[in-house]
């Protein structure tokens, strides 16, 4: 390594050198399997974005790439001890002046993230017929890398500001990347705007970032030091802990809550709000994609499932430490695995309620704000709206269906948790890939029929017997994980009866939503089906305890 | 089971243990055995499986092959009855930073019905750790001290102790760390702890076993291990052309007609054997645990290299 910049562009990418393999390599990878897609599309639907219109989720390999390089571009490192970290400390010692080392990885972060969206966009989707517009995505993306590296590294101090910061950023720059990309979509002259001004910050936000990493070099900026111990002595007084714990699973629904019972809850609120906030983006894309008014709405419903299966894994780590495995400081409490599970649903349980009980107000302001109705400008759409603001039994639907996904959400993070359980890093990525491709798939093989209902009625009889295949399949799981946490002893006859209750209070609640969705979505019967045997509860409540057993006695 | 069976029985026994982690065998064949109420070092340098056996113990890692148990319990199958019952300081000192002290020991508190908060409150004292100081702003010694503290309020039967002394300086080990052991022991319970450090090993065990290469090499009562162990300087009338062989001699260093065995076994046949061979013993003392354990080391290296 000859130059400082060499050695912080090899760091970059021989820290996650596979995945950054993976990802080089799905670029031509897709490009190839689009092709064979795009022969498969008729002719009069293949021009303009025709494909995109056919297949929307063939977007999603890029969107997740563009995280990855996000997420490596931010070049963080923990400290176990310190929690969170901003900019490396080990970079602090070298002889290279604050200007250079964020000059570069800026530099990098730029350079990769462009490159990245040039090749998705030239080599996979211009060979499909589907043309995005380069000029103002190209620069919006580059300025949310630097938006993006400078609140990771300049808010390191201040890690819930960063939160916030980061959350917001995400929410504001997505859409507008989204909106900015398709060809003469301008959102009513909003989008160009929002653009130039994001654009022209950039150099005021890149000095500033440089000014706070240099300030975290000489050990934090002074100036904030009496105003977070202010912060810090309230949060304490608010918080802290000053009376015994009643029992032990009281003191551990305690740790699991004040470290992410809390964050959890926050995060269902803003992700259930946030998906209100962009129905009028995904009405606005819903015209130009093709995409029927229904699935608008229902992917406000669709969006708190994810969420709540990223937050399981979140839940399902014993701290913020680097290490998902147990430590430990957790693995010899006295305490048995299943009764650590059963608290770690508890506070799920607890935390999505509370965050759809947050939601709802935001939810609520939100579809007040004149300008969010404005936006909402599809006809189809507004004609679903009016039929849940002004029928009675629109309201009620509507209930069902929050009701439903609020369950639902609970589903997924048990998911999460299950999976987290395990503290095998390689194992979630897998067991994560594996589930993000079937619900891709899943959806899109939903979206493609219900666009060829000619051909549904060739296709049902196979997609039934596919169906119970699948059930038969989750039911097994089912017993077979139930089976084995009885034997072992993981839990009590009790607890076994509570576990049985709870998959089948998610069992019910899924019979009640599938039932919502056929009696007023015009969707067709087996693709319903489809999507609720997919999101069928299987054996994870019971798999959760044999994940944490393996996990504690490896 | 009935109380005087529980009482009589060792608090530990490990029979034909063995776990391998890849390519790398960290633990070989280990028996081991510990009485109640001793203090029990085990020692061994880095990397010779000390942790790994320890982790064993608490049931963090399951047999791969033979049998573990701690009060008699499996501690894999048993979790609850076993670590219900024992006190552990680790290595690492995985304490989570984000904690007060206050919390911390009421944290820890909910999980031991036999929590003592008087003894907590007087170690926290004699400690000298501030309830309001965070965990992550802990000095080392201090991250140590808060380990040991809730380890040991809760007045466990067992205390098990994983390189102790590691970030402690030599007043914190001396004064605070052997007393706490020994007052443990003194009690009627049992210590079972992990150093490199021998001298310290020396000083407060009854009982140790040394580990070498994932085997335990030697084990048994201190004192025994001492009486065992002969460290003899050896003149000869000529110098030898090879270096003598002598009876049970783990370590032989020398030159010329001057020569110092550290030999295991029966004294008299080993000064009878180097009578043979023209050597007379013209020095003789008791090895320390540091030569007994390098000695007994490099016969195990040097064998395993054969």
């Amino acid at each position: 390594m000859r130059t400082p910049a060499l050695a912080i562009g090899w760091s970059l990418w021989a820290r996650h050198r596979t995945a950054n393999g993976l990802l080089l390599a799905a670029i031509p990878f897709c490009a190839l399997l689009y092709r064979a897609f795009f022969a498969l599309i008729p002719e009069r639907l293949a021009g303009g974005q025709g494909f995109l219109r056919e297949l929307p989720l063939t977007l999603l390999p890029m969107a997740l790439s563009f995280i990855w390089v996000f997420y490596v571009c931010g070049q963080t490192e923990n400290d176990a001890r310190k929690g969170f970290t901003g900019f490396p400390e080990r970079l602090f010692v070298l002889p290279v002046r604050t200007v250079g080392l964020v000059a570069w990885h800026t530099l990098f972060g730029v350079a990769a993230i462009v490159f990245v969206h040039l090749a998705w966009a030239w080599l996979v989707f211009r060979p499909v017929g589907v043309h995005f517009e380069m000029r103002w995505p190209l620069l919006l993306s580059a300025s949310a890398m630097m938006l993006f590296q400078g609140a990771v590294w300049g808010l390191a101090s201040f890690p819930w500001v960063r939160t916030v910061a980061l959350v917001a950023g995400g929410l504001a720059i997505g859409p507008l990347l989204v909106v900015t990309s398709i060809p003469g979509f301008d959102a009513h002259g909003l989008a160009p705007a929002c653009v130039e001004g994001t654009v022209a910050a950039m150099p005021l936000i890149w000095v500033i970032t440089v000014m706070l990493v240099a300030a975290e070099r000489r050990g934090g900026w002074q100036p904030w030091r009496p105003m977070r111990r202010f912060a810090q002595r309230i949060f304490d007084r608010a918080i802290r802990r000053r009376s015994s714990f009643a029992s032990a699973s009281g003191a551990l629904a305690w740790f699991e809550w004040r470290r992410k019972g809390w964050l959890v809850m926050a995060a269902v609120a803003v992700g259930v709000a946030g998906a209100v906030l962009m129905l009028p983006v995904h009405a606005l894309l819903g015209g130009p994609m093709g995409l029927p008014p229904w699935a608008t709405l229902l992917q406000a419903f669709v969006w708190p499932l994810f969420i709540g299966a990223c937050l399981g894994w979140f839940l399902a780590r014993p701290d913020f430490s680097g290490d998902i495995a147990l430590p430990p400081f957790h693995a010899i409490k006295p305490m048995s695995s299943g009764q650590i599970v059963l608290i770690k649903l508890r506070v799920a349980m607890a935390a999505t309620v509370a965050g759809w009980v947050l939601a709802l107000p935001l939810t609520l302001a939100i579809t007040i704000w004149p300008k969010w109705a404005e936006l909402c400008h599809n006809e189809e759409f507004q004609e679903v709206l009016r039929w849940i603001r002004t029928d009675g039994s629109g309201a009620w639907w509507l209930a069902g269906m929050v009701a439903v996904t609020m369950v639902m959400t609970w589903q997924g993070m048990v998911e999460g948790i299950s999976i987290g359980l395990t503290g095998r890093v390689k194992l979630i990525g897998w067991m994560t890939a594996i589930r993000l491709a079937s619900i891709v798939a899943v959806v899109s093989v939903c979206l493609w029929w219900h666009r060829r209902p000619e051909l549904l009625p060739r296709v049902a009889p196979w997609i039934y017997a596919g169906l119970v295949l699948v059930m038969i399949w989750k039911t097994a799981g089912l017993i077979r994980s139930l089976g084995e946490v009885r034997r072992r002893g993981l839990w009590t006859a009790k607890q076994l009866r509570l576990g049985v209750g709870l998959w089948s209070g998610v069992a019910a609640a899924m019979v009640l939503g599938t039932a919502l969705i056929l009696w007023k979505v015009p969707v067709a019967t087996p693709l319903v089906l489809l999507g609720a045997v997919c999101l069928w509860p299987g054996g994870h409540i019971a798999q959760g305890v044999i994940h944490l057993a393996g996990n504690r006695h490896r | 089971m009935n109380t005087t069976d529980t009482h009589s029985k060792p608090v530990i026994e490990v029979e034909a243990l063995s776990r391998r982690f890849d390519l790398k065998l960290a633990l070989n064949d280990i028996h081991l055995t510990v009485p109640r109420g001793c203090v029990f070092g085990l020692v061994g340098e880095n990397g010779a499986g000390k942790t790994t056996l320890i982790k064993h113990l608490l049931g963090l890692l399951k047999a791969q092959s033979g049998t573990v148990r701690v009060f008699g319990l499996d501690p894999v199958a048993a979790p609850v009855d076993v670590l219900g019952r024992l006190g552990y300081v680790s290595e690492q000192r995985d304490l989570p930073g984000w904690m007060r002290v206050d919390e911390l020991l009421r944290y820890t508190a909910a999980f031991y019905p036999r929590w003592d908060h008087g003894y907590a409150e007087q170690l926290r004292r004699e400690f000298v750790l501030e309830p309001d100081a965070r965990i992550r702003n802990l000095s080392r010694g201090e991250l140590a001290k808060a380990g040991l503290l809730v380890a040991l309020a809760h007045r466990p039967e067992l205390l098990v102790l994983d390189e102790p002394s590691s970030g402690l300086d030599p007043v914190v080990r001396r004064d605070i760390l052997e007393a706490i052991i020994r007052t443990v022991a003194d009690e009627g319970r049992t210590v079972f702890f992990s150093s490199h450090l021998l001298d310290e090993v020396e000083r407060v065990s009854d009982r140790l076993a040394m580990m070498v290469e994932g085997r335990v090499i030697l084990s048994g009562r201190l004192e025994e291990i001492r009486a065992n162990h002969h460290q003899l300087t050896l003149r000869f009338n000529a110098v030898p052309i090879v270096p003598p062989e002598l009876p049970g001699v783990l370590r032989l260093t020398g030159a010329g007609q001057e020569w110092t065995v550290i030999a295991n076994g029966a004294r008299a046949e080993l000064v009878e054997a180097a009578g043979r061979l023209g050597a007379k013993v013209v020095a003789e003392r008791s090895p320390s645990l540091d030569e007994i354990f390098v000695a007994r080391a490099s016969v195990k290296k040097s064998g395993a290299q054969n």
